[in-house]
């Protein structure tokens, strides 16, 4: 059973590293952790399955290709100016103050992903368990056998 | 309540409530659902074929690492389909990390199937669910 405690320490450190994945993504991509001192050399909407909910907004910083959140999106254009430290809600687009904030992703991610990690580790608990009680079909031929 | 119903339910009441939860806190964005639904589907066909095949084998009731090997597996071909066929406007990371959570959840269920690996009702059952779950996350996701 060592083995199945193993696989499944395992398998709970690979849930726990792509919940916060999915967290991390959604911060990124309101840009508040990120510092950004530059020029907007390209800004593009891309479109995915549902137009208007699923789309994709690229700006380019210096060249540098980052995606972001519809708000910061739309203050700004290609040659804007673009200022803030690491962690600030407040950037200069040329000049001009813009507040960010986190996007529905960001606040459904923070509650979703610490409650999908705790019916991981029930699951496993439930899983190991059951495991553990329940006498294999190979141990009972051998039981029967003897 | 017998052990084979208990661990026929562990393929199916973690996998719902999850996907409650997707809904209930991220519903502005089904495909995240979907994405979830598909990689727990595929991962749990694919799991339970494997379970066949080395119950086929004889292969030893001690080791669980190949329920790891399968998991991981399933991640990186998630991660090929969204980087080609599924890749629309740009990979995207939190499509990729919910179809693997979905894939690390049919390893845990995996586990606790492990040591019953010659019921073939499970088998089954693991088969049916994972076809399910497969078409319900496909048509979220895309839908």
């Amino acid at each position: 059973m060592r083995s199945g405690k193993f696989a499944s320490l395992c398998l709970l450190l690979l849930a726990v590293g792509l919940a916060a994945g999915n967290y991390w993504t959604a911060t990124h991509r309101s840009t508040i952790p990120l510092s950004l001192n530059g020029t907007v050399t390209k800004t593009e909407q891309r479109f995915e399955k549902h137009h208007g909910k699923d789309d994709v907004y690229l700006l380019w910083i210096d060249d540098v290709e980052y995606q972001v959140d519809r708000t910061l999106f739309e203050e700004v254009a290609q040659g804007d100016t673009l200022q803030k430290p690491a962690w600030s809600k407040q950037v200069l687009v040329s000049g001009r103050s813009v507040t960010l904030g986190y996007s529905k992703d960001w606040s459904g991610m923070l509650i979703a992903m610490p409650l999908v990690v705790c019916i991981f580790v029930a699951t496993i608990v439930f899983s190991l368990r059951l495991a553990a009680t329940e006498p294999t079909i190979d141990s009972r031929a051998a039981k029967a056998n003897s | 309540m017998s052990t084979s119903t208990k661990l026929q339910l562990l393929a199916i009441v973690p996998a719902l409530a999850i996907g409650v939860i997707f809904e209930l806190f991220l519903g502005h964005r089904h495909d995240y659902t979907g994405h979830y639904g598909a990689g727990y589907g595929a991962s749990l066909v694919l799991g339970s074929l494997w379970m066949r095949w080395r119950n086929d084998r004889n292969c030893s009731l001690e080791d669980h690492r190949w329920i790891v090997g399968v998991v991981l597996l399933c991640i990186a071909a998630g991660f090929v389909t969204e980087s080609t066929i599924f890749r629309f406007a740009r990979f995207d990371w939190i499509d990729f990390c919910s179809q693997s959570l979905g894939a690390v959840l049919a390893g845990v269920v995996l586990v606790g199937w492990h040591s019953r690996r010659t019921d073939n009702e499970l088998i089954s059952a693991g088969l049916v669910v994972g076809v399910i779950l497969l078409g319900v996350g496909a048509s979220y996701a895309v839908g």
